[in-house]
């Protein structure tokens, strides 16, 4: 649900694209250009920012807490760690984890995107968090961090948003400290084939129309409802964790498989 | 174990946690023997199903969840069996309990139990956060009220229904009167039943002492050939 836009045109990413400007990437459905993507997804997180809570809260009928929750306890996070909460958005999981690290742990909020970033800050400073919470600014794919510096790093529905996947990978196992641990909270495939149906009625046919009448905007609920369906599923992104460096990968199904929660451990 | 959803579990876990955490908060004598406990973590593995559930304190919350971490003590047990020992008067928990098994700080648990069982939670309290305290004082004075008339209206009651049966129907003696007469029963039936094992035990040293029966055949053939010789 959160994140990515990308406006970082010094990246590696974007050096390949000059040399080979008809490279093109999928924005949805849609083969764009690599350079319009990033745009593209930023103009989508600048129009929901505002209303962004409330939508999922709607859309997922509140069970995204859940599934914020077991990423939580799945975390093993213990006073005085140091956390990286990529694609943070609104800050569910960094006020968690804020409880948790307690003031001799540090926390990190990083999201691409500023609109999402200032509605998360303003949502934490209300709720008076913020003496162990960082706020960054970052692009997954070439993360201003030191290497080996964090004990768990997590990206929640973000990381279907990334350009380039396998280097967001890399990134964040570079920056975890052996032993630490990735957690990715995403979309993925449902394992029951009448869920399956369901779920792309509802998706393609409620979830515009909510983003209509809640956000005023159904072009980015419908993009939403299609980056899931081109987002690698659960086995292949193991895949990709491994080939990233991780070890001990596995998933956990939530919902039928509509959510999983991916972890891996950096040896 | 049973497989279960990780978002059902969270459900559960989630709704355990926040009353728990509210019970404590509005019982702050229980919230300080909790936050003396320090961080310490408690396994309660709920059978058949194998569901494990982990309950850790922290600064006088409590945390539950279903990720596999490291207890310092695990009570093994039916959801049934687990609720009897912490939420009735029963003895404390132990190394020796049948229907529970213990492993690790037994004084944990025990510690543990002693807290949830003492929880004594203000609820005045609770209603004043929500209607404010006036109206939660006026509300919570009439229940206590309800309450005590219906305690004090049930002893007379009972009272009344005794004095009925027995003084004025008198299908029913006097315990003064009945007392002694069960006593006596019991006493008649004590003595039944010694009278009874000794004479199964007389029977059966006579059966002992009894001769060995001679041949069945020898003995009939002449008391046959008396009784025709009468005849």
């Amino acid at each position: 649900m959160t994140q990515p836009g990308n406006n970082a045109p010094f990246t590696e990413q974007h050096a390949t694209t000059q040399t080979a400007p008809q490279s093109t990437t999928h924005f949805g459905y849609k083969q764009v250009p690599v350079d319009e993507k990033v745009q593209r997804v930023a103009d989508v997180f600048h129009s929901v920012a505002q209303k962004y809570d409330i939508m999922n809260d709607l859309m997922s009928m509140g069970i995204h807490r859940l599934w914020k929750r077991f990423t939580i306890e799945l975390s093993g996070v213990r006073k005085g760690h140091k956390v990286l909460d990529i694609a943070g958005g609104t800050g569910d999981l960094t006020m968690k984890f804020s409880d948790l690290v307690g003031p001799d742990g540090a926390v990190i909020l990083a999201d691409i995107n500023a609109s999402m970033l200032n509605v998360g800050r303003d949502r934490l400073m209300d709720r008076g968090y913020g003496n162990n919470i960082d706020f960054v600014q970052a692009n997954a794919e070439h993360l201003p961090f030191p290497d080996n510096h964090f004990n768990c790093v997590s990206i929640a529905f973000g990381l279907r948003n990334v350009t380039d996947k396998d280097q967001a990978l890399r990134e964040m196992t570079r920056v975890l400290k052996p032993g630490g641990r990735l957690l990715i909270l995403e979309f993925s495939k449902p394992n029951n084939p009448l869920l399956t149906k369901a779920y792309d009625i509802y998706s393609f046919t409620a979830l515009p129309a909510m983003g209509k009448l809640v956000a005023g905007d159904s072009e980015s609920y419908k993009y939403l409802a299609e980056s899931i369906r081109m987002h690698p599923d659960q086995e292949t992104l193991k895949e990709m964790m491994t080939l990233a460096g991780l070890v001990n990968c596995r998933y956990h199904n939530m919902t039928g498989g509509i959510v999983a929660l991916h972890s891996g451990t950096k040896p | 174990m049973i497989p279960l959803d990780p978002t059902l579990l969270a459900a559960a876990t989630s709704s355990a946690e926040a009353a728990l955490n509210k019970a404590l908060a509005l019982d702050p004598g229980s919230r300080q023997r909790f936050i003396a406990l320090g961080e310490r973590c408690i396994a309660i593995v709920l059978q058949p199903l194998g569901l494990a559930l982990y309950l850790r304190t922290d600064e006088g919350r409590l945390r539950i969840s279903t990720v596999e971490s490291s207890a310092d003590v695990t009570l093994t047990g039916t959801p049934l069996s687990l609720a009897r020992r912490v939420l009735t008067d029963s003895p404390s928990l132990s190394l020796h309990d049948n229907d529970i098994q213990l492993q690790g700080d037994a004084t944990l648990a025990a510690d543990f139990q002693h807290i949830l069982r003492g929880l004594e939670i203000d609820w005045e309290n609770a209603l004043a956060e929500v209607i404010g305290e006036i109206p939660a004082h006026f509300m919570a004075s009439r229940l206590r009220n309800a309450l005590r008339w219906g305690k004090q209206a049930k002893t007379s009651l009972s009272m009344s229904l005794e004095e009925y049966i027995i003084e004025e129907s008198g299908w029913l003696p006097h315990k003064e009167e009945a007392t002694p007469h069960f006593d006596t029963i019991d006493e008649l039936r004590l003595q039944t039943d010694r009278l009874e094992a000794r004479i199964q035990r007389l029977q059966h040293q006579m059966a002992l002492a009894a001769p060995p029966s001679p041949d069945t055949t020898g003995e009939q053939a002449p008391a046959q050939s008396t009784n025709d010789n009468s005849l």
